[in-house]
């Protein structure tokens, strides 16, 4: 899927192959980022657009191109903000996208997964909430991470780490320590 | 701390993502590659800052397809529900002129008659579209639930900047589906008009491709004081005499030759039946003033014959056989926009071309002929 034998074939200095297999490999994780900021048809649009933007300055982008991608979808959706969309709280939105993601039925336990990390990031600030998810979803380094989330490398190091701990506990999942009474 | 990011993890819309990027990846593939960037002497600048936010507007377009939908639009004058139910061609049919394909390559030919107001219908024209009568009469009607329409429309959108989109619709009656602003390809009259484009960041000049479902939604279309429903244009008179009375009833104002005119850009590419297209090109023949040319070529390179109202500003592109509407263009002035209660009417702008592509009834939503 992503480049494979067509890159190969056309060369990688064919510039359409080149943003066809960036386009394959980093579409559906910007249309990821701009879901929790927008509403579906918007966030679809911006994620298109933000390809689009990719397009014309091919030859800049960095390596690796995701973070850039993700700051140009966060300028756009900043600019969509300005228009008067309705911003949404990160984990009520994210409660709407896990349940109009799947039409086929779940499994119990997969929801109560999700329940339960829903219930967690409710409880960190939205700030948290976004950098563990940053971190999560697109394994991003904490300097791009950073750029992304408009802090400090070291304000978001502790962001995350503060976010992960809490997480930790919230969905029990500290090593536990086995205390056995003796009699 | 790894199983926190794999509990995060299960929150990710997988499932929404991996829909969107295969329902939109060709679209937008097209219409990045459509614009054209010159890859040498890029300027600098900082990566993600430079993405201006400018660049994205929901246009008014969007919001109004929406609006319509939620409306039960009666569109206005012969309206084909082309992609955003008529609001882009519903002129539908109001737009689409004959020239080149591609307005910079400056490769076609197609120009309607520079002879406006010549009171002459020549009897090749007359011929022509009777045989193309023949040819319709002959079709049999079809079957099938849903009326399916594929329209190309090129629309000027100022600054020299020309816009082709592709829009598609399925229709039963009530419920269906929109597909539009697919292939979007912008064109410009000339490099200086592009040069200014780009200076002032090359600003997106059409929305990207959009797909809607609706229902319980009555699509009816005016053709002077009658109303047509989906099924009422299926019961058309297939008589041309008695489709001629049934024009005149409807007749308002104007001249009734561009009345006819008009009616017929609608017909000819509606869910009528073949009979009723056959006399609608024998009433179009036997009006004064049309004017004919021969081997015109439609905004997509097809061959045809280009039929021109007396005015000169309306053409209809037929094919060869006379039995099939290929396109529409319109060159006359901007018209300025009017709107009613529950209908639509898109003014045309000069240089607008609609191509008929493809319609016909199908089965289905969702399937092409």
């Amino acid at each position: 899927m992503i480049g494979g034998p067509g890159k190969a074939l056309l060369g990688v200095d064919d510039p359409e192959a080149r943003f066809t297999a960036l386009y394959d490999q980093h579409y559906r994780s910007v249309l990821g980022y701009t879901l929790l900021r927008a509403e579906r048809q918007a966030a679809e649009d911006i994620a298109s657009e933000t390809f689009l933007i990719a397009w014309r300055q091919l030859e800049e982008l960095p390596e690796p191109p995701l973070p850039w991608l993700l700051g140009v979808a966060r300028n756009l959706l900043r600019g969509q903000r300005r228009s008067g969309l309705r911003r949404r709280a990160l984990v009520e939105r994210l409660a709407e996208l896990s349940s109009e993601g799947d039409v086929t039925e779940r499994v119990a336990e997969q929801v109560a997964e999700r329940e339960a990390a829903l219930a967690a990031l409710a409880g960190l600030s939205e700030l948290d909430a976004e950098a563990v998810i940053l971190a999560s979803w697109y394994g991003l380094a904490p300097a791009d991470a950073a750029k992304l989330a408009g802090c400090s490398a070291r304000a978001f190091t502790v962001r995350l780490y503060r976010a992960r701990r809490r997480l930790s506990q919230a969905l029990d999942l500290t090593p536990t320590t086995t205390l056995q009474e003796q009699s | 701390m790894n199983d926190v990011d794999e509990r995060l993890r299960t929150l990710r819309p997988d499932a929404l993502t991996e829909d969107a990027y295969r329902r939109r990846r060709d679209a937008d593939l097209a219409r990045a590659f459509a614009t054209t960037v010159s890859r040498s002497g890029q300027t600098s600048g900082s990566v993600s800052s430079d993405a201006s936010p400018r660049r994205f507007r929901l246009t008014p377009k969007l919001a109004l397809t929406g609006a319509l939908v939620g409306l039960a639009a009666a569109v206005t004058v012969p309206a084909v529900m082309t992609g955003t139910i008529g609001l882009r061609g519903p002129g539908g049919g109001r737009t689409a002129a004959i020239t080149s394909p591609d307005p910079a390559s400056g490769t076609s030919q197609v120009r309607p008659p520079a002879t406006p107001g010549t009171p002459t219908v020549t009897l090749d024209a007359r011929s022509f579209l009777l045989a193309g009568a023949e040819t319709v009469a002959r079709v049999t009607s079809p079957e099938g639930r849903y009326w399916f329409e594929r329209t190309r429309t090129f629309e000027p959108v100022g600054s020299g900047a020309t816009v082709a989109h592709t829009d598609e619709s399925w229709y039963d009656g009530q419920a269906g589906r929109t597909v539009s602003n697919q292939d979007v390809k912008i064109t410009f009259a000339t490099e200086a008009a592009k040069a200014e484009w780009r200076a002032k960041g090359a600003p997106a000049l059409w929305p990207g491709p959009r797909t809607e479902d609706f229902s319980r939604l009555t699509l009816s279309w005016r053709v002077g004081s009658e109303t047509l429903t989906l099924d009422e244009a299926r019961d058309l008179p297939g008589d041309a005499g008695e489709l001629e009375r049934w024009l005149r009833s409807a007749h308002q104002d104007g001249p009734f030759p561009a009345f006819v005119f008009d009616a017929a850009r609608y017909l000819l590419s509606s869910p009528a039946s073949p009979a009723t297209r056959a006399a609608m090109l024998r009433v179009l023949a036997a009006q004064p003033g049309i004017v004919l040319e021969k081997n015109v070529l439609d905004p997509l390179g097809r061959t045809g014959f280009a039929v021109t109202t007396a005015e000169g500003h309306h053409t209809l592109v037929v094919d060869e056989s006379g039995a099939r509407l290929l396109a529409f263009a319109y060159t006359g002035p901007d018209e300025s926009p009017r709107t009613g209660d529950r209908s639509v009417h898109l003014p045309f702008r000069k240089g607008l071309k609609i191509a008929y592509e493809d319609s016909g009834w199908v089965g289905k939503v969702g399937v092409r002929r």
